[in-house]
């Protein structure tokens, strides 16, 4: 289970009238990446896909480098070692906005909204930047609008964000992301603080978005919500992954069992996965609570 | 040979000086990520304070040094932390440096209230163990200078011990590394942070008494402007590195003891001892590794709505209206002075887009406003609007080369560069360019058709139309698509590079049509009474335009004019009242100082209070219409 | 304007406040001292003699704004001390008729029409009297040169004439820096000349404090060039530069009598005068040169004035004022010719000897008056 496999999507669609992923469908590629602070290894060669027609989830207990992952890919980290491609392009020493550029949308786990905002102009701002930078752009008031109805934001749409609720807060940054009509959608944590139905609503969306074309990469505490949306999941432990493949097939593996509940794991394999000291934290195992 | 060590030990003991205040300025922004402005006043109250003690009151020497610099001081700079730092933490930058500033400005006109410069008393602080020297290298390095060394020394020393072994350091460095894990590990955040500006304070005190006795005459401004050079090093140890700003500091006494030694004594460098470290800063700010783009605060800031067009139209008609009554009633040197408040308004109105807009700090406004100015009086002859095309292009020329390399940094970084280049300005060119022995360049009237601008009256409305128009420019912009762009730059830095925008791009181009901007006001500037000197535009005024706007909330466009209209009454209030100088001086020290807790600025918590009167419904335009209660939205009635 | 039957109104405008440390109080003093002395003779024809001061805040706008607030208001400006005199100079040219008696610094303000000065020295000139005398008293040593001074405008002008007129009697100056004005470590310097050979230490577009320091370094280095350190002429300087053994020997000279020291005070009574009257005025006021050319300049104004007779207008002051050729304050100052603008070729040589400045080759009551200008 050690070798990161994705099924690559379903024929090959397309965004903007460019190809969205590299010969197989596949759209972000992270090839062997590692990234240390100080001594402490964050990220030990990492590599994962992500393709469109679908969700690709990433999971794993806190501390696990999934934000450093996120940051490797949009360029605001460098990594010591690996590559990131993006649509079979090498993303190399490229700026985030460069990045970005390239269609490349991300939002993030401390919420970084345009606080003195309202809920409008944060989508509509994003739009406005894409139209900045992009030929193909649509009307960014129009782009605004239809993404406030997409997304379930309409009723707080005067609001300034710094006045509403962090779980919806987070939907407006996921629709700025969106504004920029990316081909890659990072997100980072977008169902914290959300009810029930708000999280389905939003699990909708993004299958919704996946069988459209973009390629999105899910991070997500709420384990259920992941298995309930991916086609494709990785688990990231103490920096490494652990464990990818279909929701069903990662559930089971007793590796992931072992990181989440803190059990040793029964075979032997490569170890330090899953050791005392990542457990606790996560607040659903695999199947089980809400 | 022995030349070169002469220079050497010169050096050394000239760079103790820097090392050793630098190392207070380290100490206080460790653990609280706030550069003391102020240091340098710090410094001078305390040889003030020790000169009244031994000289006035004839205290024994030991006695008066224990009360100055382990008491007083440190008991000066807890307060300091309580008072004034602890409520900016978290605050964005320009609040920070003017808050520093302001308690600098308020530590002057304090000082000059307390000891003000008499021609009768010469102040002067015998060095210590006068009369003897020591014999090294052949030069005679006098006693005092061997005990600044030791003392300097024993500080490093002292303090690397402190922060390595000791309980207390030990803590401060973890609250500096990681508060949230030091706090959990019982270290309590808020005491260390007061026992570093306590320390702090006692190093400023302990630098002022070893500086005072070297410069002759106690003098209050010398004092306090020498010991802002202490920035230098304290960059150069990247702000927390204190054995990088010792070594700092020395490098720097050699640096000026060697051009001075070793250049040709009328060459450019040989004059410019402040220069020196001003370039060794702006190199030094350069070279640094690029921050990493950090999370910006979740909140946004507290910005007030810009009016809507047809608001701010009516607001412009009124105001020209009122310029023109006021043009009728008031003449000589009161309409002189309107006429300098609404060009100065200008000025004010370029920080109000660089700061109060996109969130960037300029601690060298003044500047571009002097290049202005320059650029009208040669170019600008008859009033020809060549002069203002020149005026703005050139400064914002100048302000784009700025940005060009100041860009990549962020937040203090970028202030301090600003600062490097005002005050290389104030050396490469204010000084040599504004007419012979600086007497002044002679500026003309811009000559607008259908404007008699020879007549104080016409120039004054001109003034006052230009300022109108660059306001309601200036919301028109903050309306719209600019305005949005530059709110998100300021909120979120990082999501807006994740958006495709090219930050270091619209960074640049704020900058430079800042510059721009003060540039305009610049090429009015001078018209007023027909000659333009440099003194204007020295940094210190950049400091002070700086506070002034933030003092009128930074983002309002009213608050801009208010304060730029009392920034040209002050002095001439005071030719009336001359107590007034210091006490104008305390004031504006003070208003800085609530800036901590009132960053909207007075301006701010006045449109506050507008929004809130006028709008009844409970609906303020700035505020929420719902209230959140757990995390669910209940609306303001239900 | 300004006249009325009782009282005249005058306006002194100097700079009392402001980021220079020079403050121009002096002259507010001085001119006060000597109109109080007039006044307490009667005044002139009955009129006393009223001193309205104004503060120009060193700065160019405030000294326009002063001037421009005072110009309809009163009879003349006398015995004020501004550094910003070009920016009063604007105004003025705009008020020819309003008289003006006081020493300015600036090419702009000398070049007034209504303006005299009982020093009207042109920036970049001097008289070369004293440089003369001690190029034959100190032969091939004034070869060799050194001066510190700093770069600021004013000092910057002055510096100028002094090496002009210097170096058009033969001296050479061999190490000249300007340094910043906020230096105050010129150890670097005292080696350099040391090593550079220079023989005399000159000082005199500096202030006294910077003076004191690089004095007291040189003394410190057991070096013993020949100081000429006109500047050094202040009340305060044995005590600035550590004590009468580190003033011993210092030479200087000026284009005006040592108006604080009792010596001249006992020979010239007008230095007595003086020196009475300031006490009277401002106990604790040093006795200072803006002070002493506050004296002065009120003295060659009232000297007009009385010339101008009971019925004096404005005019008829500048016409008295055109018609002052020689003025020397009775002997307080050099002679120089004010009427024509002429500054003055006369000067005293001193040593600090003792502790105390002494007259050296030059006559108790009177001045050595072979100087040119040049420049």
């Amino acid at each position: 289970m050690s070798a990161p496999t994705a099924e690559p999507a379903t024929g090959a669609s397309s965004v903007g009238g460019t190809e969205v992923g590299d010969g197989d469908g596949v759209v972000l590629r992270v090839e062997d990446v590692s990234v240390s602070f100080g001594g402490i290894r964050a990220l030990h060669m990492v590599s994962l896909a992500a393709g469109a027609g679908g969700v690709t989830g990433l999971i794993g207990p806190n501390g696990a480098g999934k934000t450093t992952l996120f940051n490797v890919i949009t360029g605001l980290e460098k990594p010591a070692q690996g590559r990131v491609r993006l649509g079979g392009a090498d993303l190399s020493g490229m700026a985030p906005h460069r990045r970005a550029r390239l269609g490349m949308a991300r939002t993030f786990q401390r919420l970084e909204v345009f606080g003195s905002l309202s809920v409008r102009d944060n989508i509509l701002t994003g739009a406005e930047f894409h139209r900045s930078w992009s030929r193909h752009a649509e009307d960014p008031a129009s782009v605004t609008e239809e993404i406030l109805d997409r997304v379930g934001l309409r009723a707080v749409a005067d609001l300034r964000v710094d006045a509403i609720p962090t779980g919806m807060a987070r939907l407006v940054e996921l629709g700025r992301a969106l504004a920029t009509r990316p081909r890659l959608l990072l997100l980072d944590e977008p169902g914290s603080g959300l009810d029930e139905n708000e999280s389905e609503d939003l699990g909708r969306l993004l299958i919704e978005l996946g069988e459209a074309g973009v390629a999105v990469l899910l991070v997500e505490h709420d384990v259920d919500l992941v298995m309930r949306i991916s086609r494709t999941v990785f688990v990231l432990d103490f920096g490494r992954i652990i464990a990818s493949g279909s929701p069903s097939e990662v559930q089971a593996d007793p590796h992931v069992r072992a990181a989440y509940l803190g059990t040793q794991p029964s075979t032997d394999d490569g170890g330090g996965a899953g050791s005392a000291g990542s457990a606790g934290s996560s607040s659903s195992g695999g199947g089980g609570g809400a | 040979m022995s030349e070169f060590l002469t220079y050497t030990i010169i050096g050394l003991v000239t760079g103790c000086i820097y090392a050793l205040t630098a190392s207070g300025l380290v100490v206080t922004y460790m653990t609280t990520g706030i550069l003391n402005f102020g240091h340098g006043a710090v410094s001078m109250v305390a040889a003030f304070a020790y000169w009244q003690l031994t000289i006035e009151w004839h205290m024994p020497v030991l006695l008066a040094l224990i009360l100055v610099i382990l008491v007083g001081a440190p008991v000066f700079g807890a307060l300091l932390e309580r008072l004034l730092m602890r409520p900016l933490q978290g605050k964005p930058v320009e609040l920070q440096v003017v808050v520093t500033v302001g308690l600098l400005i308020f530590l002057l006109g304090l000082a000059n209230l307390a000891w003000s410069p008499a021609a009768s008393a010469t102040r002067t602080l015998p060095r210590f163990f006068s009369g003897h020297s020591l014999k090294l290298a052949s030069v005679f390095v006098d006693y005092h200078s061997i005990v600044v060394v030791a003392v300097a020394v024993a500080v490093a020393i002292g303090l690397r011990f402190f922060f390595s072994v000791s309980r207390t350091g030990v803590a401060m460095r973890a609250v500096v590394d990681n508060p949230g894990l030091a706090a959990m590990a019982g270290a309590r955040p808020n005491r260390i942070a007061q026992f570093s500006w306590a320390l702090g304070a006692a190093l400023a005190a302990l630098g002022g008494v070893l500086l005072a006795p070297l410069q002759g005459a106690l003098n209050i401004d010398l004092l306090t402007l020498t010991v802002i050079l202490a920035i230098v090093p304290a960059v150069i140890g990247r702000l927390r590195s204190l054995p990088l700003t010792v070594a700092g500091g020395l490098v720097i006494g050699l640096a000026v003891t060697y051009a001075v030694g070793y250049l040709p004594p009328d060459s450019f460098v040989a004059k410019a001892q402040t220069a020196i470290p001003m370039v060794i800063l702006f190199v030094a700010l350069v070279l640094l590794r690029q921050e990493r783009l950090r999370s910006g605060r979740v909140t946004g800031m507290t910005i007030a709505r810009a009016p809507s067009l047809s608001r701010s139209l009516v607001a412009a008609g009124v105001f020209i209206v009122v310029a023109v009554v006021v043009s009728e009633l008031v003449s000589g040197v009161n309409l002189g002075t309107a006429t300098r408040g609404v060009v100065l308004g200008i000025a004010f109105l370029s920080l109000v887009l660089l700061t109060g807009y996109a969130g960037q700090v300029s601690l060298g406004q003044m500047t571009f406003v002097g290049t202005g100015a320059y650029a009208m009086a040669h170019l600008g002859h008859h009033g020809s609007l060549v002069g203002v095309l020149a005026a703005v292009a050139v400064s914002g020329g100048l302000g784009a080369l700025v940005a060009i390399f100041a860009v990549r940094l962020r937040g203090l970084y970028l202030a301090l560069s600003t600062l490097a280049f005002a005050y290389a300005m104030d050396y490469i060119f204010f000084d040599q360019h504004f007419g012979p022995y600086g007497s002044g360049l002679s500026v003309d009237r811009l000559h607008v058709p259908g404007l008699d601008t020879t007549s104080d009256k016409g120039f004054f409305i001109l003034g006052a139309v230009i300022f109108a128009l660059a306001g309601v420019g200036l919301l028109a912009l903050r309306r719209g698509r600019y305005g949005r762009r530059l709110a998100a730059l300021n909120d979120s830095p990082q999501a807006c590079a994740t958006l495709g925008v090219n930050i270091a791009y619209t960074k640049l181009a704020v900058f430079s049509a800042s510059a721009a901007l003060a540039g305009l006001a610049g090429a009015l500037y001078g018209g007023q009474q027909h000659l333009v000197t440099s003194a204007d535009f020295q940094t210190f005024n950049s400091l002070v335009l700086l506070l002034l706007v933030l003092l009128g909330g930074k983002s309002l466009v009213s608050g801009a004019l208010a304060t730029a209209v009392l920034y040209a009454l002050f002095p001439v209030l005071q030719q009336h009242v001359p107590s007034l100088s210091n006490i104008q001086y305390v004031l504006v020290g003070l208003g800085a100082l609530t800036l901590g807790r009132n960053p909207e600025g007075l301006g701010g918590q006045i449109t506050r209070l507008r929004d809130l009167l006028v709008d009844r419904s409970g609906r303020a335009e700035s505020g929420p219409a719902w209230t959140v209660e757990g995390e669910r939205l209940v609306g303001a009635d239900g | 304007m300004g006249v009325t039957a009782n009282a005249i109104q005058i306006a002194n405008v100097s700079d009392l406040s402001g980021p220079v440390p020079g403050l121009f109080q002096g002259a507010v003093v001085g001119t006060r001292a000597y109109l109080n002395y007039v006044n307490s003779q009667g005044g002139v024809y009955g009129r006393q003699l009223d001193l309205q001061p104004v503060d120009s805040e060193t700065d160019c706008n405030q000294t326009q704004n002063a001037y421009n607030s005072e110009v309809n208001k009163v009879f003349a400006f006398v015995g004020g001390f501004a550094l910003y005199d070009n920016c009063a100079a604007q105004v003025l040219s705009q008020h020819t008729s309003v008289p003006s008696v006081q020493y300015m610094l600036s090419a702009p303000a000398l070049a007034l029409p209504n303006n005299f000065s009982v020093d009207p020295i042109q920036p970049g000139e001097y008289t070369n009297g004293y440089f003369k005398y001690y190029n034959t008293k100190l032969g091939g040593d004034v070869q060799h040169v050194g001066t510190v001074y700093p770069n600021i405008p004013s000092a910057v002008a002055q510096e100028q004439g002094f090496q002009n007129s210097a170096q058009s009697v033969g001296w050479k100056f061999i190490y000249t820096r300007a340094a910043d004005a906020t230096e105050t470590n010129f150890q670097t310097d005292v080696i350099r000349m040391q090593s550079d050979g220079v023989k005399i230490v000159f000082l005199a577009a500096t202030n006294a404090e910077n003076a004191a320091i690089l004095i007291s370094e040189i003394r410190q280095q057991n070096w013993n060039p020949v100081i000429i350190a006109p500047v050094a002429y202040a009340s305060n300087f044995v005590q600035l530069v550590g004590g009468q053994q580190a003033a011993e020997g210092i030479l200087g000279a000026q284009l005006f009598s040592l108006f604080f020291n009792a010596s001249d005070a006992s020979a010239i009574p007008e230095v007595a005068l003086f020196q009475q009257w300031m006490q009277r005025t401002a106990p604790s006021q040093a006795l200072d040169l803006e002070g002493m050319y506050g004296w002065a300049e009120a003295a060659l104004f009232v000297k007009a004035l009385k010339a101008a007779g009971p019925r004096a207008t404005r005019t008829s002051l500048l016409a008295a004022l055109h018609g002052v050729k020689q003025f020397s304050d009775n002997g307080m100052i050099g002679q120089a010719d004010p009427g024509d603008r002429q500054p003055t070729n006369c000067y005293v040589l001193w040593q600090i000897h003792n502790g105390q400045f002494e007259r050296v080759d030059t006559s108790t009551s009177s001045y050595r008056c072979d100087g040119t200008m040049a420049s």
